[in-house]
């Protein structure tokens, strides 16, 4: 805990704060990845992996000054991310309408 | 318009012209996407033909550039000259080394730096477009994909190849994520497509599941690349990366430094579907409509190995070492070489299905190609990876293309429906007994020079451990692919199928010429091999 206290005590806009953010939202997304089996869960696990790339990015950027090419790479990253999302939603509602369900433990069409 | 804006525009627009095959591939789906709204829907398969031109025409201007590559080597290899021995040495001559400039095969970076103009790429854009050639003539042809909708299986054929191809050439972390995203989520439609087939919408949701998950944690390793080093070049990324790696004291920040690194790379070999990162194909495969199968097996893949072998290249120079450690990650790759090819094959021999057997025994062999890249001492081991994709192409999508021929007539790639699935289609019967000895990997044909090629290069390094479990594999490999061929030869029918319709004449066509080449390749393997080797080279 000390390293965090350590942190926090740089200031409000510190580059370890931006950090500490988007590696907690990392965490919460891969938590979110492995512990739902619901698709939509999932993909909202992966919206927030996908975001904490952003967020480093943009917090890169800046504190390496001010450069642009973070800050473009994490606009392609929403970009992608809303095409993605829609691909994926699309094939959810496809499932949803073959399957009757969403959950990925009941998707058992194609086993060993 | 300020100066330096003007000077970037004209300077891209020149590169336009480097890149011809993509902007024609750019052309095509355009075209072919109106066409495809103007016709009448009975008519939509001719919209697989539009495509096809422009794909050929691609096709067609990188070998006329592959052309110029090869000729510029030769020249540059031709170094030794016969000249007069001296002013007044008479008859006399001597022979000098004449140094020349590699002007053409030099790899240069265009578009700002984003792709990189090199024969590397090159080479992959054709292996590329030929198998996305060989998939739209198919997929025409593939009654499971006919509907209203047959027009947009080959929309997507197409833009899924123009991300592989931007993938090969890039050389910028926003260029492999952007063509690496392009590649996934034109396949997660693919995969995806026969929407109301219970099979392929569960496989379409697994695929942009698993894919979604490797892709995000590819690009948050990315974003601390970024971080540590300050840039988005992969070359300058490496070479900063280098740097710090040999500055960092602790073993925590090392260890940091590698798991940056494992990210990345774990996004890219989930893109070959190599071990442990293979859970999605299985089921993604036997899902999908079987030309798309055929497809991702080999069109994606190629194009991750590419940006694999590019991203090593720039990372552990091939041969150079650069103050890096690549024995550590030769270790690395043969260990995932070992486990993949095991998994694949071991899990081939329980299947009942033609597809998903055929799904394991591509994880299999993306574990032989990768056993190529265990060997990173000079080029030698990637070019014999390059050849193997080259010849897996041919084998690969010939075997994938029979199963389309013979579900348009059993309506199942069960193999219990493929009994003596040979006496309605013989030739097609025959070419696939061929295509499964080539993917055993037994002469005469290039299978067995793919695997002899990436054996010698791991006998070269007295890996002899590595060379006996390939040998193992194939022997496994025999049982299940023999097991096929039997079913489909020599097992007598189940049920009577009635008069059944003609084979395509295309897939006759294209049956042959896949055998043809694969015997070619097999006699003629040293011209491809040479190529093979002079493409690598240049990186580094």
């Amino acid at each position: 805990m000390n390293t965090v206290a350590r942190l926090l005590a740089q200031g409000p806009d510190a580059l370890a704060n931006y950090l500490l953010l988007a590696g907690v939202l990392f965490a919460l997304g891969i938590f979110a990845m492995v512990s739902r089996r619901n698709a939509v869960g999932i993909l909202m696990g992966v919206e927030l992996v996908l975001n904490a790339a952003g967020i480093n990015f943009v917090a890169f950027a800046r504190f390496n000054g001010h450069q642009l090419d973070g800050q473009v790479f994490a606009l392609f990253i929403i970009v992608l991310a809303a095409a993605e999302a829609a691909v994926a939603l699309a094939l959810v509602l496809a499932v949803f309408q073959t399957h009757r369900s969403i959950e990925l433990d009941e998707l058992d069409e194609m086993r060993l | 318009m300020p100066e330096g804006f003007r000077d970037l525009l004209g300077q891209n627009i020149r590169h336009l012209w480097l890149i011809v095959p993509e902007v024609l591939v750019v052309f095509g789906f355009l075209v072919a996407l109106v066409y495809d709204l103007i016709l009448p829907e009975e008519r939509r398969r001719t919209t697989g033909y539009i495509c096809l031109i422009f794909i050929v025409g691609a096709l067609w201007a990188s070998v006329v550039e592959m052309g110029t590559y090869v000729n510029d080597a030769k020249h540059a290899y031709m170094e030794q000259r016969v000249v007069p021995a001296g002013p007044d040495a008479g008859a006399e001559t001597r022979t000098v080394q004449v140094q020349r400039e590699h002007e053409v095969l030099q790899s240069k970076p265009i578009f700002s730096g984003m792709v990189r103009h090199d024969a590397y790429g090159n080479f992959f854009r054709m292996v590329l477009l030929l198998g996305t050639a060989i998939t739209l003539l198919v997929s025409m042809h593939a009654k499971e994909l006919f509907g209203k909708n047959h027009g947009e299986f080959f929309l997507l054929v197409t833009a899924t190849c123009l991300g592989g191809m931007f993938l090969s050439a890039a050389s910028n972390l926003l260029m492999i994520y952007l063509s690496l995203e392009a590649l996934s989520v034109i396949s997660y439609a693919m995969a995806g497509y026969l929407r109301a087939n219970r099979k392929s919408a569960e496989a379409g949701m697994k695929y942009v599941i698993y894919g979604a998950m490797a892709s995000g944690i590819m690009i948050f390793g990315m974003s601390y690349l970024y971080g540590i080093t300050g840039t988005l070049d992969l070359a300058e990324v490496a070479d900063k990366f280098r740097g710090l790696e040999g500055e960092m004291a602790t073993k925590a920040s090392r260890g940091a430094l590698v798991a940056v690194l494992a990210m990345v790379f774990a996004g890219l070999l989930y893109k070959i579907a190599a071990a442990p990162f293979h859970y999605w194909s299985p089921d993604v495969y036997e899902g999908a409509p079987t030309t798309a199968t055929g497809f991702f097996s080999v069109v994606p893949k190629a194009a991750g190995f590419a940006v694999l072998v590019r991203v090593v290249a720039e990372f552990f120079p091939i041969g150079a070492g650069g103050g890096w450690d690549y024995h550590k990650l030769e270790k690395v790759f043969a260990a995932l070489a070992l486990l993949t090819m095991f998994i694949g094959n071991l899990a081939a021999l329980g299947q009942s299905n033609a597809k998903r057997m055929l799904a394991y025994s591509s994880i299999a062999h993306a574990g032989y190609m990768l056993a190529g890249l265990s060997v990173l001492r000079d080029s030698s081991g990637p070019a014999a990876v390059l050849y193997y994709l080259v010849v897996y192409l041919f084998m690969n999508l010939g075997a994938f293309m029979v199963l389309v021929a013979m579900e348009n007539v059993h309506g199942s790639c069960e193999l219990k429906d493929l009994r003596g699935a040979a006496r309605q289609q013989p030739l097609l019967g025959v070419a696939l007994v061929i295509f499964l000895f080539s993917l055993t990997g037994l002469p005469p044909l290039a299978g067995f020079i793919g695997k002899y090629l990436i054996m010698v290069e791991l006998a070269k390094e007295q890996n002899w451990a590595m060379v006996v479990f390939i040998g193992l594999n194939s022997v496994i490999s025999l049982y299940y692919y023999m097991r096929l061929a039997k079913t489909v030869a020599i097992d007598a029918p189940t049920a009577e199928v009635g008069v059944a319709e003609p084979t395509p004449a295309i897939y006759r066509a294209l049956a042959v010429g896949q055998v043809v080449a694969l015997l070619l390749l097999f006699v003629y393997f040293e011209p491809i091999q040479r190529l093979c080797q002079q493409v690598v080279e240049p990186l580094r």
